[in-house]
């Protein structure tokens, strides 16, 4: 076969379409761990609950779809609440544990995490929840429209998050108490107060995540643990609280993923990824910086 | 160092009453205590684990499902029963080596995401690679290559005379040079570092022990029990050891299996009720916040010791949770 006729060949679109579909998968792992990376960089917080509010941005858009009839409403209502449920939660129990070491608190988001998967099982059940994709159609090497336009949203959310720690007075002051929680206190900068604005963030963003991905892979609730350990292996890989390193790796893990589907069983893909990135983790802890 | 003299005592107790109960109870109460003496010794692996060495293993169900399916795998293929428990050990120090490298390797965080990994990856592959697991569908282990040509009666023995052994030893080495080694590792690591310690080997060498115990369980549970589900592997499993253990109180060893114990007991009671785990959730959570040192260390309000006015307030029983 010669290439140009590989080039027009089906398999070729297969591959195309699937790389949208990496960059869909990889572009909500990002959103995920972008709030997972900002919880810990912050609070020192390991988040073990933190892809529940993935699952209940998801859970979230389809009540609120059931009930409004308009997909992107229902998206902002998904956000909102999974926002206010993370901060309220996390809020709730900060004061607490104000002075507890991080294994306590990873204890206790493990706690919570599973409350939550509990909470939503009994109110929604175990069957997946199906919703129509809003934009219908297809474009010839793309695939569904939907998923180019949830991949260019995803894009938009994380460069205007990463503009808004950058560039505005708020980012400002988050990572300055992610530098020096004492010496901003003594400036006269709550760390409450961006304690909450963090957990409310970090939520927010995976909410926003999780409903993106209703049409795409329905509701279900085991779907907050699955993107919770793609999106932990991530960060983990990027170095903890290095977010340009988990943006990368998010995006990596996605197109890999989406390009071993067409050869293996999707979830064999995803293992494969994972052992991956487990080798690289030993890799870079020798000291080999080679991923960037 | 907590002065434990009443947990000593509650050790004693529990293994004299777990070899007592052949005394006193029906079969069918038997085949449930040895169930309960399972699932504590998975308990205790991971209070190895968690509660001495610091180390949060979230994976722990790994180093009991792979043995256990193990084991289901050669029998269900006609293998001899002493082929499927070398197998079976050969695969749990695979997986252990495996895991315990890549965790310390990565340490901190690393441990409890690589862990947890383990736990996720391994179910799925439970899940998808039906030939050799038998998928959601599980496997089924035949009655002549387990321990059910036993009388009940022997069945119960052998597991107790087994988590009786088990749990002495765990004490042995809690209360070793070796277990203060594993608290000063978990209390501060630098220093053991700057001391000369090689924190690293150590914290290999207690997840291997742990994954062991881990693997003892899993193999009885395979052997016992007969049936075996890819949930067995999973994340939930895994969580639901780390709830038994802090809510038992971590670092006692007793705790942890009360903990289990009574959880176990709770589901069977309770296996109608559709929350349960909702409420088993909540009421760790709750443990977390307000006891991190678990029910055991909790004393009814009247029998509180008194303290002299002003003199300094008793210390609350280390954690290191905190």
């Amino acid at each position: 076969m010669n290439w140009r006729s590989f080039w027009e060949s089906e398999l070729m679109e297969y591959v195309t379409v699937q790389l949208t579909y990496g960059l869909v998968v990889g572009t909500t792992i990002a959103l995920t761990a972008l709030g997972l990376t900002l919880i810990f960089g912050v609070m020192h917080i390991v988040n073990l609950s933190h892809g529940e509010f993935f699952m209940i941005g998801a859970y979230c858009a389809w009540a609120a779809d059931q009930v409004l009839h308009n997909f992107w409403g229902s998206v902002l209502v998904a956000a909102v609440g999974s926002a206010l449920l993370g901060g309220l939660l996390i809020m709730a129990f900060q004061r607490r544990l104000a002075d507890a070491g991080p294994l306590r608190w990873a204890l206790l988001t493990l706690g919570l995490g599973y409350v939550l998967r509990e909470v939503v099982q009994l109110i929604f059940g175990t069957d997946f929840k199906l919703i129509d994709a809003p934009l219908k159609g297809t474009l010839p090497w793309i695939g569904g429209i939907y998923r180019l336009v949830v991949a260019g949203l995803s894009v938009a959310l994380i460069v205007f998050a990463m503009w808004f720690l950058n560039r505005t007075r708020y980012g400002v002051l988050i990572r300055a108490v992610a530098g020096n929680r004492e010496a901003t206190a003594i400036a006269g900068v709550s760390p409450l107060a961006v304690y909450g604005w963090v957990s409310v963030i970090s939520a927010g963003l995976a909410g926003v995540a999780g409903a993106l991905m209703l049409p795409v892979t329905s509701a279900y609730p085991s779907m907050g643990l699955e993107i919770m350990v793609a999106a932990f292996a991530v960060v983990v890989v990027g170095g903890m609280g290095n977010i340009r390193g988990a943006l990368v790796a998010s995006l990596v893990a996605g197109e890999l993923e989406a390009l071993l589907t067409l050869v293996l069983q999707p979830n064999l893909a995803i293992l494969l990824v994972m052992t991956l990135f487990m080798a690289v983790l030993v890799v870079r802890r020798e000291g080999t910086l080679w991923l960037w | 160092m907590v002065r434990s003299g009443g947990r000593e005592r509650a050790t004693t107790a529990v293994v004299v009453l777990a070899l007592l109960c052949p005394l006193a109870l029906p079969d069918f109460y038997l085949y449930t205590a040895a169930d309960l003496i399972i699932w504590a010794l998975l308990a205790i692996s991971l209070d190895v684990l968690l509660g001495y060495a610091g180390l949060p293993s979230f994976g722990q169900a790994a180093f009991f499902g792979v043995p256990a399916y193990t084991i289901g795998i050669v029998v269900s293929r006609g293998g001899p029963l002493t082929l499927a428990i070398l197998a079976a050990i050969a695969a749990l120090l695979v997986i252990a080596m495996a895991v315990g490298y890549f965790a310390t390797k990565t340490g901190g965080v690393g441990y409890i995401v690589v862990t947890m990994l383990a736990s996720f990856s391994l179910f799925q592959l439970a899940l998808v690679w039906t030939g050799l697991t038998g998928g959601e569908n599980g496997l089924y282990l035949p009655r002549a290559s387990s321990l059910a040509v036993l009388r009940v009666r022997a069945q119960y023995l052998v597991v107790a005379g087994l988590g009786s052994a088990v749990l002495w030893a765990s004490r042995r080495l809690a209360r070793s040079g070796y277990g203060l080694a594993l608290a000063a590792v978990k209390s501060n690591e630098r220093r053991c570092r700057a001391l000369g310690y090689n924190v690293e080997r150590i914290k290999l060498q207690v997840t291997l022990v742990s994954a062991g115990i881990a693997g003892i369980a899993g193999i009885l549970y395979a052997l016992v029990e007969r049936a075996l589900a890819p949930d067995l592997l999973g994340p939930g499993l895994s969580t639901e050891v780390v709830i038994w253990v802090l809510l038992g109180g971590a670092q006692t060893l007793v705790g942890p299996i009360m903990g289990a114990a009574l959880f176990v007991t709770l589901k069977q009671v309770l296996n109608t009720f559709e929350s349960y785990p909702l409420v088993l959730g909540l009421l760790f959570v709750a443990v977390v916040t307000w006891a991190p040192a678990g029910l055991i260390a909790l004393r009814p309000p009247g029998r509180r010791r008194r303290r002299s006015p002003g003199g300094p307030r008793p210390s609350p029983p280390e954690t290191g949770l905190g």
